[in-house]
């Protein structure tokens, strides 16, 4: 790699030996993946990985824990400030937030890792972006043309402490061009659909996701911006499509032959009403009784509103544990407007940290602890959710819409099982 | 016994050496493998719908031969902390090294490589020995007897 004389002088430990470990790291990486220069970082944002408790699999048991730690820990002596503007949110410990925001990152809120988009201003048009959220990530790079690999919590780590970050992947404008073509022959109609529509595509692609799809076939003037959001999140699961393009939405992608770069596509598929019904099928409906029903991809303010609007005169049913996420903007809301104490009054858990649900007098973590806690069955609108719970044996019931869903809550029974 | 040598570029880490273990999906740490629920942790594939392969499959000790990673940014997490309790792989052969995997490889100085000359999932099947020179870039493959 062609390095700067700034970037030479941190690889150097001109800087210190945490900033000198940081680019050592960042080098690496951008050997590994063919880069030829490191480029400077518009946004690095660690909502992802804070501390204790600030994610799945983060523990002060685990090695990444520690490793972030040791780092830190050496960031402090040496008094080093990170190099971009930095966001943190979803933070474990008072400690490493007081720490973390000491050195110069923005602490937009104690929890809620996924949607930094509605209260940090997103990036612009060709900027070089480390999101820890894979979903704000995709989003970045689809629909605003910003430019961001799926780094993961050491790679965003790196590019807050260094401000760089190696340019390889989506940061080159060849690998941004799309080489698989979606025809999409469905409408969805909200935002459990748009997930669905995401999560086939993703699993279809997921041993090449680098392989970026183009999708055609999408009104652009029926989608919201919430809908995208959904589809970016299950575009990074099961698989990990970090860019994708939208014929007449996405800025690289405003005709299919731009997306393509006049090239035609190497693969092209389908998918249609059939196809969406084969990921519903994957979770269906059991003959159990729903044990926990939960809202788990963030509410934004819209359907919070849609939510209360469900429950008028309404009451989660005595023997269903039902709770729900709020993105940042929308807890505001919720708090401000007096929907959270509405919610509450019908039985509704609003969950304090993303991710967490009532479940036996308990808050448990249903990634972690759903078998261990005896849960047999939960009802979900998030595939991801189904994904990461289901190989505890536990069933996991997708449902195609809010009504669906608050209808569950309210009767506690799930038809069709 | 038949020998097979891949040639790439320089990867991750130093060598190693170890049975294969081979999967045409892309795996996560996070969503695949019991480490982040199982009492004690455990490296076994426990996701039958993703990764019907290696269902049941203890990745510990292996030379692990997959495509990509995939979703979850926390399989770093997961696979740093079966790492330190000895159940972590002893190299990765990818089509393409997930940035996530990578970086994890990075830090563990785990044997990392991809975009070999030959197709890995192809050339090397379950049980083959394989060694991982890293720093040359070099795979050398000794077929299991049949």
């Amino acid at each position: 790699m062609r390095l700067t004389k700034d970037e030479e002088k941190m690889l150097s430990g001109g800087y210190g030996e945490a900033t000198r470990r940081a680019m050592e790291i960042l080098v690496t990486m951008g050997d590994y993946a063919g880069a030829q220069r490191m480029v400077p970082v518009s946004w690095a944002d660690l909502s992802t990985f804070s501390g204790i408790g600030g994610g799945h699999g983060d523990s002060p048991d685990n090695d990444l824990y520690k490793f972030m730690k040791e780092l830190d820990d050496l960031c402090d002596r040496e008094g080093v400030r990170f190099r971009c503007p930095t966001t943190l949110a979803d933070a474990g410990t008072p400690e490493s937030n007081a720490r973390l925001t000491r050195m110069g990152a923005q602490l937009i809120s104690p929890a809620g890792a996924s949607s930094p988009h509605d209260i940090f201003p997103l990036p612009l048009f060709g900027q070089y972006v480390t999101p820890g959220a894979t979903n704000i990530n995709t989003y970045c790079n689809s629909m605003i043309g910003a430019r961001g690999n799926n780094e993961g919590p050491i790679g965003v780590r790196m590019a807050a402490i260094t401000g760089r970050t190696p340019q390889y992947g989506y940061l080159l404008n060849e690998n941004r061009l799309a080489k698989t073509h979606v025809e999409v022959r469905v409408a969805p109609k909200n935002y459990i659909e748009w997930a669905v529509l995401g999560f086939y595509i993703s699993k279809r692609l997921s041993r090449h996701y680098w392989d970026v799809p183009v999708l055609t076939g999408i009104d652009p003037v029926a989608v919201t911006s919430d809908d995208i959001m959904s589809l970016c999140a299950s575009m990074n699961n099961p698989g990990s499509i970090t860019h994708f393009l939208i014929e007449g939405l996405s800025p690289e992608s405003r005709t299919l032959e731009q997306a393509l770069g006049g090239r035609k596509p190497k693969e092209r598929f389908t998918v249609g009403p059939k196809e969406m019904e084969e990921v519903y099928d994957t979770y269906p409906p059991t003959g159990n009784k729903p044990e926990i029903v939960t809202l788990r991809f963030p509410l934004t303010v819209q359907r919070l509103y849609e939510v209360a609007g469900l429950f008028e005169g309404k009451k989660v049913h005595k023997d269903v544990s039902f709770s729900v996420d709020l993105t940042l903007a929308a807890k505001l809301v919720a708090e401000g407007s007096g929907l959270k104490k509405r919610l509450e009054a019908a039985g509704v858990l609003v969950a304090e940290k993303q991710g967490q649900v009532m479940w036996r007098g308990q808050m448990i973590d249903p990634w972690v602890d759903a078998k261990r806690a005896g849960v047999r069955t939960m009802v979900t609108d998030s595939l991801k959710d189904c994904n990461a719970i289901s190989q505890q044996e536990i069933d996991m019931v997708l449902l195609p819409s809010l009504e669906r869903i608050v209808e569950v809550a309210v009767t506690g029974k799930v038809e069709g099982g | 016994m038949e020998k097979i040598i891949l040639r790439g570029h320089k990867g991750i880490g130093g060598t190693a050496e170890g049975e294969a273990l081979v999967s045409q999906n892309a795996l996560s740490y996070i969503f695949d493998v019991g480490g982040i629920w199982d009492t004690p942790m455990s490296a076994k594939v426990t996701n039958k719908i993703e990764m019907p392969d290696w269902y049941g499959e203890d990745l510990a000790g292996k030379v692990l031969v997959f495509p990509t990673g995939r979703g979850g940014i926390f399989s770093s997490a997961m696979l740093m902390g079966l790492a330190r309790r000895g159940l972590g792989p002893k190299a990765m052969i990818n089509i393409k090294t997930h940035p996530v995997f990578a970086y994890a490889s990075i830090v563990l100085d785990l044997p990392t490589v991809d975009e070999l000359d030959k197709n890995p999932l192809e050339v090397i099947d379950n049980g083959d020995w394989v060694k991982v020179d890293a720093e040359r870039g070099i795979v050398e493959v000794t077929k299991r007897e049949s």
